[in-house]
């Protein structure tokens, strides 16, 4: 083997180390939610299915898991809705407040989680949304909001104006533009910023962690006690549980998408 | 005047001005009233500056130190690991590709609580890893790497990484192979090839990888409470347990508008590093 | 005699599963000299640059540098300059430095560096208010110009021409053309140029390599790959032919015959040769000198003919669809085809 060879095995050798690394807390928290027994060490010889059944028959699990998915569910379609007309009108428009407005959209994602929870607690506080799953779904969209942006106006910049311009010069108004050209081309990218959306919400605690009292608990509110104070196989399955759901959504918007794309590609005129 | 723009902004600017603008300037507000006296969480009506102030005690000046040191130190590892593993994709071939990108992007699905019990779990006293530097033989105590400053860092590194990555991997990718192997062919080895073409060429996405790590770092709350130290930890965690451990609304407030305050510094700091360093002519006299 | 060539390349095959790019290909390029290599895009043209220029590695073949086995060496080691399609100038760096990149990483003193980099881009003809700009800030003429002078700086003894005019206009296509030419023989460099354009390559070149479907098919002076192509491809890809067969005293029916446009003669001139025959115009299209005219003999034998538009059968309205007109073919013109597009030639 060349000096050349070799340096090229140890340098996929190590890249696969990293990337093994960084998947490994999450498949060893998968291996630790088939212990048989309440103590944290994988199961060897005897997997156990026992914590998936104490998941499933403790009704406050089951309720938090499904007031996630509500939430998550909102927040995908509100930021969406918004994200996605907020780039349209920023990449296709001048206007007054246009750069500020540039700036500020990116700020969630610049701002600590623990700043913006402080900051939203005195507000839900007064305004009385503390405690309730809309000041959830608000707060997430308006985290979300960011990530749909820069995904929709990323696919927006790749896509050529012209076609909307072709397409009205041959007669279509700008509600069948949307309808038959804008839709159909960046459909992939809404779908993808909702999935985004929904994966970071379903999965955020922080700003869960200032506004979710114990009648709005979602998952991530309910792993978090026990993770800190007593970490249990029960937050394993809890978390493979969010894994799969938030994996789940994601490939089925991914279907969604490729079934529009073929509808859409045949649609008559 | 065309309304359109303005009625597709609508949703998203009522929701950011809504969220985050009056959230924002309603913690500065709080940051200065009177701490509660028994009823509710802060007193009404009342102006006062001792929130602020008492942030100025050492108590407070090395919550903001250890704050700051730790999202520099965040920044340096996710660029030293992020920028040589996007390298690392990019010559990597398709299907490889995919699986690595893959294993990159799958913790992102999960909850961060889910990762920092992966990892708590694994790094702890009594966890694989110990066990197996304990069987080796490469250390007779197990290491403590969990609730300490070596368990905050690595907590939060797994968490931003895979953001860094894919953020270089993209930069990279922009970048025409055909640069490097031009410079090959005009005699530059692989080092100099490295140090005068890839390097500089990915500066821009190495500045916003440093800039993520550094603001993310900061304000990193998850990772130094779960993995870290329980008396050395970040402004964030300070914040949260203001708020709710002692219910002292005000003090919490006047720590947020610190740590943006802190973190604004920053990072006007690290940009003028990079203007400073990418203002010299790039690869200039030797 | 001791060989004078520069570069011999023997039986390289390279290709990625399926099709290959290059089949057995064999060649010597002599020192000094400017090859072209001509194909469609993608015959294999721009992998034989980059397999000599060691950015590729052959399956299987040996690549030969000044006598020396260079199959192997990486291409900071082979001391080859390079201008790739489009430029690959390094975005980050002035004119100045890109041209000043491969002194700098030899480590070559300041004062020598600054006067060969000041000097090689006089001789490409950039100017001093563009040599500290950015690559971006450039036109594409003069980015030619910076790569072809980076590319000439460390004195290479091979320079290695991958479409280098092809994004550029017309008429800047042909005034640089003329000066790489004038820049190559200066030098003394030896040249092998990739192009898809056969004039350029005839305008350019002291050698012409037609490549198709990873084969090199011919190699000769342009002259000799005009008149007297090897297989039907290479007639047809050096310009425009007539190729047919028939029944001519000491030509074989087997081989196909070629003869080119602008050899037919039309009208009362025709009656000067042995073989001559009465035809009709199919059409005819007006290029500028020329005018292309489409004839059919009344045997059935199509053929295109050139002739100049100030000639005096075009004024004498004879050049109309559906007009007989008497068509010349000189026996000294046509030239039997030896060779079939399946086998690959190289002399």
């Amino acid at each position: 083997m060349s000096p050349y060879h070799i340096f090229r095995t140890l340098r996929i050798v190590a890249g696969f180390f990293v990337v093994g690394c960084l998947v490994a807390p999450l498949l060893y928290a998968v291996w630790l939610s088939f212990s048989p027994d309440s103590f944290l060490t994988p199961p060897e010889r005897d997997w156990s299915v026992r914590w998936y059944q104490a998941f499933a028959t403790d009704s406050r699990w089951s309720m938090a898991l499904s007031r996630s998915l509500m939430v998550g569910l909102a927040c995908a379609v509100l930021s969406v809705l918004a994200g996605a007309m907020l780039a349209y009108g920023m990449e296709r428009y001048l206007f007054r407040g246009k750069g500020t407005l540039g700036i500020l959209v990116l700020l969630p994602m610049c701002i600590p989680p623990a700043v913006l929870g402080m900051g939203l607690l005195p507000l839900f506080y007064a305004v009385g949304l503390w405690g309730s799953l809309l000041g959830l779904v608000l707060g997430h969209a308006m985290m979300c909001l960011p990530i749909v942006f820069l995904i929709v106006r990323s696919k927006l910049r790749q896509m050529n104006p012209d076609h909307e311009m072709a397409a009205r010069g041959l007669g279509a108004t700008p509600s069948q533009v949307v309808g038959r050209i804008i839709i159909p081309l960046w459909g992939s990218a809404l779908v993808v910023g909702a999935a985004a959306a929904f994966a970071v919400s379903f999965n955020e605690s922080m700003v869960t962690l200032f506004l979710a009292t114990p009648t709005t608990e979602t998952l991530p509110a309910m792993i978090w006690p026990q993770l800190r104070y007593s970490p249990s196989p029960l937050v394993a399955v809890a978390s493979v549980i969010s894994v799969i759901i938030a994996l789940g959504v994601a490939s089925g918007l991914g279907g969604i998408v490729k079934l529009v794309g073929a509808k859409s590609r045949n649609k008559p005129g | 005047m065309n309304p359109r723009p303005y009625l597709l902004a609508g949703p998203a600017a009522t929701l950011l001005i809504g969220l985050l603008v009056c959230p924002l300037l309603l913690v500065i507000r709080v940051s200065f009233y009177q701490p509660a006296n028994g009823r509710g969480f802060f007193t009404p009506g009342t102006w006062t500056l001792a929130n602020h102030s008492a942030l100025m005690d050492a108590h407070g000046l090395g919550l903001v130190g250890y704050t700051i040191a730790f999202g520099t130190m965040i920044a340096v590892v996710v660029v030293m690991v992020s920028f040589p593993l996007a390298l690392f994709l990019r010559s990597l071939h398709s299907s490889l590709l995919r699986f690595a990108i893959a294993g990159i992007t799958l913790p992102k699905f999960a909850s961060v609580l889910v990762i920092l019990f992966g990892l708590q779990q694994l790094l702890g006293d009594t966890g694989p890893v110990n066990r197996m530097l304990l069987t080796w033989g490469i250390v007779s105590d197990p290491l403590r790497m969990m609730r300490g400053l070596f368990g905050a860092l690595i907590g939060e590194v797994f968490l931003i990484l895979p953001y860094a990555v894919i953020l270089l991997f993209v930069q990279v990718l922009e970048m025409d192979p055909i640069l490097e192997s031009s410079a090959r062919g005009l005699g530059a080895s692989r080092w100099q090839v490295f140090r005068r073409i890839t390097l500089p060429l990915s500066m821009p996405g190495l500045f916003l990888a440093g800039q993520l790590g550094l603001v993310w770092g900061m304000g990193a709350f998850l990772g130094p409470l779960l993995l870290g130290s329980p008396e050395n930890t970040t402004l964030s965690v300070e914040i949260q347990r203001q708020a709710f451990e002692y219910g002292r609304w005000p003090r919490s407030a006047a720590l947020s508008v610190q740590l943006i305050l802190a973190i604004g510094i920053c990072l006007a700091a690290l940009t003028f590093l990079h203007n400073k360093v990418s203002g010299r002519p790039l690869g200039g006299d030797r | 005699m001791p060989s004078s060539e520069l570069v011999r390349l023997a039986d390289l095959n390279f290709g990625y599963g399926g099709a290959p790019l290059l089949r057995d290909v064999s060649l010597d390029v002599p020192a000094g000299k400017f090859l072209t290599l001509l194909g469609p895009s993608g015959c294999g043209k721009t992998t034989l640059l980059k397999l000599i220029g060691g950015y590729l590695k052959p399956q299987s073949g040996s690549i030969l540098l000044r006598g020396k086995d260079v199959t192997h060496t990486p291409p900071e080691e082979r001391g080859i300059g390079m201008v790739f399609q489009n430029y690959a100038l390094f975005p980050h760096l002035s004119a100045r430095r890109n041209v000043s990149f491969s002194l700098d990483v030899r480590g070559v003193a300041k004062s020598e560096r600054d006067d060969r980099v000041e000097r090689m881009l006089d001789l490409v003809g950039l100017t001093k208010f563009e040599r500290d700009r950015l690559p971006a800030s450039l036109s594409g003429g003069q980015q030619q110009r910076v790569a072809l002078a980076r590319a000439l700086v460390f004195r290479p003894d091979l320079l290695l021409l991958d479409e280098p005019l092809a994004n550029l206009d017309r008429h800047l296509r042909d005034q640089l053309r003329n000066q790489l030419r004038r820049l190559q023989e200066e030098t003394g460099v030896t040249a092998v140029m990739v192009t898809h354009d056969q004039e350029e390559a005839m305008a350019i070149s002291d050698l012409v390599g037609v490549m198709n479907g990873g084969k090199l098919l011919q190699i000769g002076s342009p002259r000799e790959m005009y008149h007297r192509p090897l297989t039907p491809f290479v007639a047809g890809f050096m310009g425009p032919a007539n190729i047919f067969s028939a029944d001519f005293p000491g030509a074989s029916r087997e081989k196909p015959l070629m003869i080119r446009p602008e050899q037919v003669v039309l009208g009362e001139e025709a009656h000067h040769y042995s073989r001559s025959v009465p035809a009709m115009i199919l059409s005819a299209s007006f290029l500028g000198p020329d005018m292309m005219v489409q004839v059919t003999t009344n045997a059935g034998l199509s053929l295109m003919v050139r002739v100049r538009s100030c000639d005096s059968i075009v004024h004498g309205r004879d050049i109309r669809p559906g007009q007989e007109i008497r068509v010349g073919i000189p026996s000294h013109a046509l030239w039997q085809i030896p060779g079939s597009d399946g086998e690959g030639i190289s002399t």
